[in-house]
């Protein structure tokens, strides 16, 4: 599994997903398998309950942080994917899962 | 009309133009089995020795014909018996739809007798796969995933419906249903301007190269001759696109990485601009990423654009079908002449190394260079994994184009057998042949039931060698000839275990005696093995160990 490492940031993407019961387990599953940690997450609902937003706090090089953008997209049940101003993201308290 | 899922699913598949579908049955498959049997005529059903081998001919059936192969299999081992397959069609991007029946929905989650959760376990080995627990989800999920399977980058699906959906009813005309989320389109079109970038990094180039892989295979080669005369440069491919060019044509230089040629691999490191068409530059290939192909504008075309920059820094990132691309930018491509490079790339220019081992045994290049002169220019070659997967790629060659069919990614032993199969079940008018090695067939020897019962005229050549081999190899180069579990001693006789199928069986110990069983095979209608003995000690060569580059080339 990837650690940090200097010179890393951290960025935070928001995902827009299908709300479908498996996809957090497809989105971990892919984080996982691609060897990067997830620092934090959290999901939440987007007022249309065909969908959910789930936004992922990660540590990354930037060539990696694109690369795990790139995968993400390829999910077939993932809307959409950006990267957010980390300081925005997880102004909510609860964080679902770390 | 008043359908049950299961006769649902039949129903589908004939729509999608599904005809033949491998697999396995069992309890809860019980109703799409007995929905199938209904349809004989539109719907053959292919009964493997077991769920791994109906997915490898699946495999085999899509690589060979095109289409989408399918496969069926119940619940809990049915459906894990799957996965080595799904993985292997996910690594070399092969449309495929497995279709598993699970426990019915009120059992679901109670460790119910071969309940297993096959979504969650193939997660990571499928594109996408779907659980149907409600019958109204069906015909959606089943549109989709015709439509994800062989869409953008192709790769295998997978729905696991559950029992109780299969024997539900559900009122049913085609074309009206609810569509499932097929998910967000990618962008896959190359722009003018990116053309004419491209095209200018080609036409002001020195010493330009195209290198194809499996996506540029799999996506059509017809353009890509005018583009290599046009450009006037040479061409490398990697192993999974091997047949694309035929090694006799003068242009090819061959396969690049591990076990490529001299000249393909001194070609990458002099280019000044490669053109790399469908392929992700694997550390099979880059075996050292950073320094691959370092003095060349790299541009990548690729259908997938997580691909870019994931093993290799490319200069230029077009997201566009391989084969596609070829045929917009041949336009804009200008005649040139490069005769000087082409003359130092193709100098180096051999099949691969061939052996010089003293032996009274047939060498490995001999066998396959025989099979490839005997056999029909337009036969299907299905090799499994390990030494002669990689000979069979070095000197199947002499034929301009041919079907090449190999487990490149996953390397997935055991994948020949089911893989032949389906691929004369999809060709039965073409010679298929497996080439495979005495490790690796007893991996999927057990098929053997499935080629008599359909009395299929696939020739399985045994290069049988004693051990492990491609471990082994490795062995006598980096372990001190320490041989840890790659020495079985076994004591197979294949003649006797063929006969014992009901195949016909062939053993030579000479290259004279290999043509004449090869020959006697050709005329059989049903299947046939050629236990070919050869020496442990031939290795496959050249060989650059992982993470070396050109320089750390082992050639003897």
């Amino acid at each position: 599994m990837r650690q940090f490492k200097p010179g890393d940031s951290r960025e935070v993407v928001s995902i827009l997903v299908n709300n479908e019961m498996d996809v957090l387990a497809r989105l971990v599953t892919l984080f996982t398998r691609r060897g990067y940690n997830i620092e934090s997450l959290k999901v939440m609902s987007v007022g249309n309950p065909d969908m959910s937003c789930v936004k992922i706090e990660m540590y990354g090089a930037e060539d990696d942080i694109g690369q795990m953008i790139r995968q993400t997209r390829k999910l077939v049940d993932v809307l959409d994917v950006t990267l957010i101003e980390p300081r925005c993201a997880f102004e909510e308290s609860v964080s679902v899962a770390q | 009309m008043e359908l049950t899922g299961a006769q649902l699913i039949v129903q589908k598949l004939m729509e999608h133009h599904v005809n033949t579908v491998f697999g396995y049955p069992g309890g809860t498959a019980l109703e799409l089995f007995d929905a199938i049997y209904s349809h004989p005529d539109q719907v053959r059903h292919v009964l493997t020795a077991d769920e791994c081998g109906g997915a490898h001919a699946a495999d085999g059936y899509s690589r060979s014909t095109g289409d989408i192969g399918v496969v069926i299999a119940t619940s809990g081992p049915g459906a894990t018996n799957l996965i080595t397959g799904l993985a292997t069609a996910y690594m070399d991007s092969v449309p495929l739809l497995a279709i598993t029946v699970n426990v019915s929905k009120n059992l679901i989650g109670h460790d119910a007798f071969q309940e297993i959760y096959i979504t969650g376990a193939t997660m990571p080995v499928t594109k996408h796969n779907y659980f149907v627990d409600r019958i109204e989800k069906l015909p959606g999920v089943l549109d989709d995933a015709f439509k994800v399977a062989q869409g953008g980058r192709p790769g295998p699906v997978l729905i696991d419906i559950t029992k109780d959906v299969s024997t539900g009813r559900i009122d049913y005309s085609p074309g009206e249903y609810e569509p499932h989320h097929a998910g967000r389109q990618i962008r896959t079109k190359v722009t003018r301007s990116e053309l004419l970038t491209i095209a200018d990094c080609i036409n002001n180039a020195k010493r330009p190269v195209i290198f194809l892989g499996g996506g540029f295979a799999a996506s059509g080669r017809k353009d890509l001759f005018e583009l290599l005369e046009k450009a006037d440069c040479p061409a490398a491919h990697t192993i999974m696109a091997a047949g694309t060019i035929g090694f006799d044509n003068e242009r090819n230089l061959g396969i690049v990485g591990m076990h490529g040629s001299i000249a393909a691999n001194s070609a990458m490191d002099e280019a000044d601009v490669v053109l790399a068409l469908g392929t992700r530059f694997s550390d099979r290939v880059a075996l050292n990423p950073k320094k691959f192909a370092e003095n060349a504008v790299k541009i990548q075309v690729d259908i997938d654009e997580s691909e870019f920059n994931k093993n290799v820094h490319v200069d230029h990132m077009i997201v566009e079908d391989a084969a596609d691309f070829v045929k917009k930018l041949l336009p804009f491509i200008e005649e040139r002449k490069h005769d000087d490079w082409k003359k130092r790339a193709t100098a180096l220019k051999t099949h691969g190394i061939t052996s010089s081992l003293d032996t009274p045994l047939p060498h490995p290049d001999e066998v396959i260079r025989d099979t490839c002169a005997m056999a029909d220019k337009e036969t299907i070659y299905v090799t499994d994994v390990g030494q002669h997967q990689m000979w069979s790629a070095q000197f199947l060659g002499d034929h301009n184009t041919y079907k090449f069919i190999t487990s490149g990614g996953l390397g997935t032993m055991g994948f020949g057998y089911g893989a032949a199969i389906g691929a004369q079940i999809g060709n039965p008018d073409k010679r298929v042949i497996h080439i495979t090695g005495d490790g690796s067939f007893h991996m999927c020897l057990n098929e053997a039931c499935t080629a008599v019962s359909q009395n299929l005229p696939i020739i399985t050549v045994i290069m049988n060698n004693g051990v492990l081999g491609m471990v082994y190899q490795w062995q006598t180069i980096f372990c001190d000839r320490r041989y840890s579990g790659t020495d079985p001693h076994r004591k197979t006789d294949f003649v006797k275990l063929g006969e014992g199928f009901g195949v016909k069986t062939y053993r030579a110990k000479t290259r004279q005696e290999y043509d004449d069983a090869l020959k006697e095979a050709m005329k059989n209608s049903g299947p046939s093995w050629i236990e070919v003995l050869i020496d442990r000690n031939e290795k496959v060569l050249p060989f650059i160990p992982g993470g070396g580059t050109t320089d750390d080339m082992i050639i003897g």
